[in-house]
């Protein structure tokens, strides 16, 4: 806008320089769009990068929204939300142009509600993932990439954890009782020895130091006494879970985790190897994808099941029919003694031992009829286990797995304590971008939050007008990333 | 002098340009691309061929970023000064993403057996890997009676 009069022209031959502004918008506004600049290039390298490594993944691996439990109305929510805030701060900006200072605080007022609205709509969405245990990163995350030996062993330790523990728990609840008595009678016992030692008017050297050892046991005695009660307390407290709980996990330690490792372990059939890793994951955590090997490998199991069953029942009725009297009633002995303990740390391969009066040939039949009748047990319970959860059918129409004709969506949904770990492929990779983008995004509303805050106090007349603006060009900023991050993470 | 000249400028533009009308014009466009991009994305239809989805979500999502920065930023009111700010980052942050394809993007394409193993595995039946073929579906094999394990 420089001015060509004329009238500057110095008969001197001076040169009158004016003052040209660069751009013909005030600094806080330039130094605002450099810095969206960087902005732009920040976002872009996380949003590329998220592109890029989702396009990327094998195919067909990608977990979708509903595996992550990621609901696209809530993002479409958020989305109408920020929107509506962009909306009221450009708003507020006009309000403040036509020096209508209220006005434009009420505006402002309404874009920061709207803000914290959209945090706690994502606080909400972080915190349904977190119970799902979909984390960003291990140890949190219960995320397998795929179902293997390694994932089949961690659902068994961990079940075998669990169910050790609260035995354990059980037990001590059971003996402490006990343990309260021993310690009262040493409590009693004591304070009746130091008493009469007390009472000796010139003890000896053993005297006093046997009354020294006592002062320093009565309080440590009683302060076992206290830590027993509170013990108990907790243990009591939890008994009522304990109870509901140790059938399940035990069924699941027994039926599900060792049963698949068992068959990933020793079947010749590569194919059915993998397939009974795939099934205990599916029943864990079920993808939609994952649906048609539910019914085929059911299937093909129930063929090797019948066909073990015939085999060995062959084999049980031609022993006891060549059998002699002394081997059937040891082993009518044998069945009646109490089931062995389930967990991995008594393990059951050291049969009781035989009665003396058989002779070798006896006990080696003995011993083959005891093993039958075990694994015939094992395949029953498998096959009662099954039964309560393979009634399962995916609906095409709600697009959701039915149990019956309730919706199932798991064991890990089932038992909401199970948190096992769950296959999904690409899923930390999935978790950690996801948390990432919209991390940053959510830190990025914050300072939004922020400059809100120190702006609303302030009388914001047309004098402070560029200031306002700027401040709307960082937020429509922050709703521009939004615009992108909604269908990338939620619809695609 | 310029200096309010430039003042003036500003000023000038505020006036003319912006209003009430057209913000809520823009609002009630963005909402409605919002549904559409929602309706696109959850729709089966459209979703069964999903590089068509993916080309209706991106071209609404240039929409609305397109609608905000020219009336929300007012942009549309600026002088050229918006070009050198803006169209530079939008290439670089376009190249960006290119460039990382054939790094990254294409990680999986060339992998070997041994890699395939330790990738995230994928659906039965959705990729073409030497692995998958390696280990036929347990369909193929349900004919054999198995015998005892």
């Amino acid at each position: 806008m420089a001015q060509h009069d004329s009238d500057h022209h110095d008969d001197h031959g001076h040169i009158q320089l004016e003052y040209q502004p660069a751009l013909p918008i005030n600094n806080g506004k330039v130094i605002l769009w450099l810095f969206l600049s960087t902005e732009i290039m920040f976002f872009a390298g996380l949003i590329g990068t998220y592109i890029v490594l989702r396009f990327g993944a094998p195919a067909g691996s990608w977990p979708g929204p509903h595996d992550v439990h990621v609901v696209e109305k809530i993002g479409a929510a958020n989305t109408f939300v920020l929107i509506c805030s962009s909306l009221s701060i450009v708003l507020a900006l006009e309000a403040a142009r036509a020096n209508k200072a209220s006005m434009a605080r009420i505006w402002f007022g309404l874009t920061f509600f709207l803000a914290t609205v959209f945090l706690g709509v994502k606080a909400y969405e972080y915190n349904s993932k977190f119970q799902h245990g979909i984390y960003p990163q291990k140890p949190r995350s219960l995320i397998y990439e795929k179902a293997d030996i390694y994932y089949v062993a961690a659902v068994r330790t961990q079940l075998n954890d669990m169910v050790t523990r609260w035995h354990a728990e059980d037990s001590e609840l059971a003996n402490a009782p006990n343990t309260k008595q021993l310690l009262e009678d040493e409590q009693k016992a004591a304070e009746a020895r130091s008493n009469e030692l007390k009472g000796v008017s010139n003890p000896s050297a053993q005297q006093s130091g046997e009354l020294d050892q006592l002062r320093k046991r009565l309080p440590e005695i009683k302060s076992d006494i206290r830590d027993l009660a509170a013990r108990t307390k907790v243990l009591e407290a939890g008994r009522a879970d304990r109870a509901d709980r140790l059938p399940v996990a035990e069924r699941l330690l027994n039926d599900f985790a060792r049963w698949s490792e068992a068959v990933a372990a020793r079947t010749d059939d590569p194919a059915k190897r993998q397939a009974a890793m795939d099934i205990l994951a599916y029943q864990v955590y079920p993808l939609h994808r994952d649906a048609h090997l539910v019914s085929e490998y059911v299937d093909v199991e129930e063929v090797d099941r019948k066909a073990e069953v015939a085999e060995l029942a062959a084999e049980q009725a031609d022993l006891k029919a060549n059998a002699t009297p002394a081997t059937l009633e040891a082993l009518k002995v044998l069945s009646a003694a109490p089931p062995a303990p389930t967990t991995d740390a008594a393990p059951a391969d050291a049969p009781p031992p035989p009665p003396a009066n058989l002779t070798p040939e006896e006990t080696v039949v003995l011993n083959r009829l005891a093993a039958i009748g075990l694994r015939l047990t094992q395949i029953r319970d498998r096959e009662v286990s099954l039964e309560d959860f393979f009634g399962v059918h995916y609906d095409n129409a709600k697009h959701t797995f039915m149990h019956g004709d309730e919706e199932w969506h798991g064991l890990n949904d089932d038992y909401k304590w199970l948190k096992l770990p769950m296959k999904i492929p690409s899923g930390n990779m999935w978790a950690s971008t996801y948390f990432l983008l919209t991390g940053f995004h959510a830190l990025h509303v914050v300072v939004g939050l922020i400059v809100f805050a120190c702006i609303m106090p302030l009388k914001l007349d047309s004098s402070r007008a560029n200031m306002i603006e700027n401040t709307g060009l960082y937020w429509h900023f922050v709703d521009l990333v939004w615009i992108f991050l909604f269908p990338l993470l939620y619809l695609f | 002098m310029s200096h309010d000249q430039a003042a003036h400028t500003d000023d000038d533009h505020d006036h003319a340009h912006g209003g009430l009308g057209k913000y809520l014009a823009v609002g009630a466009a963005l909402a409605v691309l919002t549904g559409i991009s929602f309706a696109a994305g959850s729709s089966p239809a459209i979703m069964n061929t999903p590089q068509l989805g993916w080309t209706i979500m991106i071209a609404v999502s240039c929409a609305k970023a397109m609608l905000v920065l020219l009336f929300f930023m007012h942009l549309i009111w600026e002088a050229n000064w918006k070009y050198v700010l803006t169209v530079p980052a939008s290439i670089m942050s376009l190249f960006l993403m290119l460039m990382l394809v054939p790094d990254v993007g294409l990680r999986t394409r060339k992998y070997s057996e041994e890699r395939l193993l330790y990738a995230a595995k994928p659906a039965v039946g959705d990729t073409h890997s030497p692995l998958e073929q390696a280990s036929p579906h347990p369909e193929g094999t349900a004919a054999d009676p198995q015998k005892k394990h």
